[in-house]
């Protein structure tokens, strides 16, 4: 296992200066922002479901499906909102979506936890940081085709795989302590079952329609999902110890909002993770004149970030230097 | 046979902390949370055991406190360690309010 401190000269992160009070009440948690979002998430997904049923054999099965699929990957906000236990004020809750769409995003619980523990603690240390999503210089093949997860998608069905029968991949020895390999073990078993469901009812009915519906639609739909993961660190600057430099924020419209689960507000979710979804737009005003400001829409931060990674390829030590606010500290 | 003694240090006054609550205490040099919630008071390691973030940045629900940091979880009263990634429990202190002051208690053996 990886010890970061041996690694590096830890530092304190950037923190923004508001009163411990107000920050706390940021934090409170409650159900009911979670049952309106999870109760319209599930909606939809039943609804683009019926309906890509409903229109099969025909050209509008197409685009009904694809729609499926996008609603489908929200699941990748929802386990990593879920990973934090924040969502839900009642506790199982948090879990049990955590559990589920996890499965739906081929990753398991256990590993997931302690890899994302080392990504908050470490964001972007090279080396250390287990969720950068490109390094430098960057691989661009691999990225292209991570727009429909063919690339991390395939790593995260073997790594689910080698757990499942018990042997813990090279990555996720660098961050899962020992004594809890049992535990993931476990988990990617429970992961991979409904896959492995899907997959036999496909071959027993001689039919797509399974797997269609189930594990596939992250691959097919998830398009938009992985713009906004890049959109979050790639292309910025790399061991700094501020969130500020390292992350993008962005401005969105209501549906990508409503995919990404507020997750836009990504600077102001580094610096408070313990802040749930649902006020993550709010603190983002409270904060905004300590902040730089977010890009205005996907399409701002794409522009920007697609000349970035040709640049990177020829010249490693280039990044976007995000502006800071004169009246903020520095980290 | 040893005998347990109960040494008790003031932590602060009783209006310093609100309901559902925790404040950090330096006490000797070393970090301490003190909580009042549910109607009680209650004190415990004030730093997190997975990598020592001060708890007192964290949240109280109930009989719960979370870590700031990565949102770990520890049962307030008992000091278990309930959500990954922490996963040694804290301890816990006993806790007496006299004349309107919190005190913590440190056992020693003589």
């Amino acid at each position: 296992m990886i010890k970061p401190e041996e690694c590096l000269q830890v530092q304190e992160w950037y923190t923004c200066d508001i009163p411990k009070k107000e920050l706390k009440a940021f934090m409170k948690r409650d159900n009911y922002h979670a049952f309106l979002y999870f109760g319209s998430w599930l909606l939809l997904l039943i609804a683009t479901g019926y309906l890509a049923y409903r229109f099969l054999g025909t050209f509008r099965a197409i685009p009904m499906f694809f729609l499926y699929g996008v609603i489908y990957s929200a699941c990748n906000a929802i386990w990593h909102e879920s990973s934090h236990g924040t969502p839900f004020k009642t506790s199982w809750l948090n879990e049990v979506f955590y559990f589920v769409c996890g499965a739906m995003e081929l990753r398991d619980v256990v590993e997931f936890s302690w890899s994302h523990s080392r990504h908050h603690s470490y964001t972007i240390m090279t080396g250390i940081d287990p969720e950068i999503a490109a390094s430098r210089p960057p691989k661009l093949l691999p990225m292209l085709l991570d727009l429909f997860y063919l690339n991390g998608g395939l790593v995260a069905i073997k790594t689910l795989i080698l757990h499942s029968i018990g042997i813990p991949t090279k990555k996720a020895a660098e961050y899962v302590p020992e004594d809890e390999y049992g535990k993931m073990f476990w988990a990617a078993r429970a992961a991979l079952l409904p896959h492995l469901i899907a997959i036999g009812l496909s071959i027993a009915t001689k039919s797509w329609l399974p797997v269609l519906y189930v594990g596939l639609p992250r691959f097919y739909g998830g398009f938009f999902q992985w713009t906004f993961i890049w959109l979050q660190h790639v292309g910025l600057a790399e061991n700094v110890w501020d969130h500020r430099l390292n992350t993008r924020s962005l401005h969105v419209n209501p549906f990508f909002s409503f995919l990404f689960m507020k997750m836009e507000n990504h600077v102001e979710h580094h610096l408070y993770p313990m802040v749930p979804f649902h006020a993550l737009p709010r603190l983002h005003q409270r904060l905004t004149d300590q902040l730089p400001r977010p890009y205005r829409s996907l399409w701002e931060g794409a522009k920007e970030l697609i000349p970035t990674l040709l640049q990177q390829k020829k010249d490693t030590d280039y990044y976007i230097k995000r502006e800071l606010p004169q009246s903020s500290n520095a980290a | 046979m040893a005998t347990k003694h109960v040494s008790w240090h003031k932590a602060c006054q009783i209006d310093d902390i609100e309901e559902e609550d925790v404040i950090d205490v330096k006490i000797d040099g070393k970090t301490y949370a003190l909580y009042f919630t549910l109607g009680n008071y209650y004190a415990t390691d004030g730093l997190c055991s997975h990598e020592q973030a001060c708890l007192a940045d964290g949240l109280v629900t109930g009989d719960t406190i979370e870590c700031p940091k990565h949102n770990a979880r520890f049962h307030i009263p008992s000091g278990k360690a309930t959500r990954r990634p922490a996963r040694t429990d804290l301890t816990t202190y006993p806790v007496k309010v006299e004349e309107q002051a919190i005190f913590i208690g440190f056992t020693s053996e003589e």
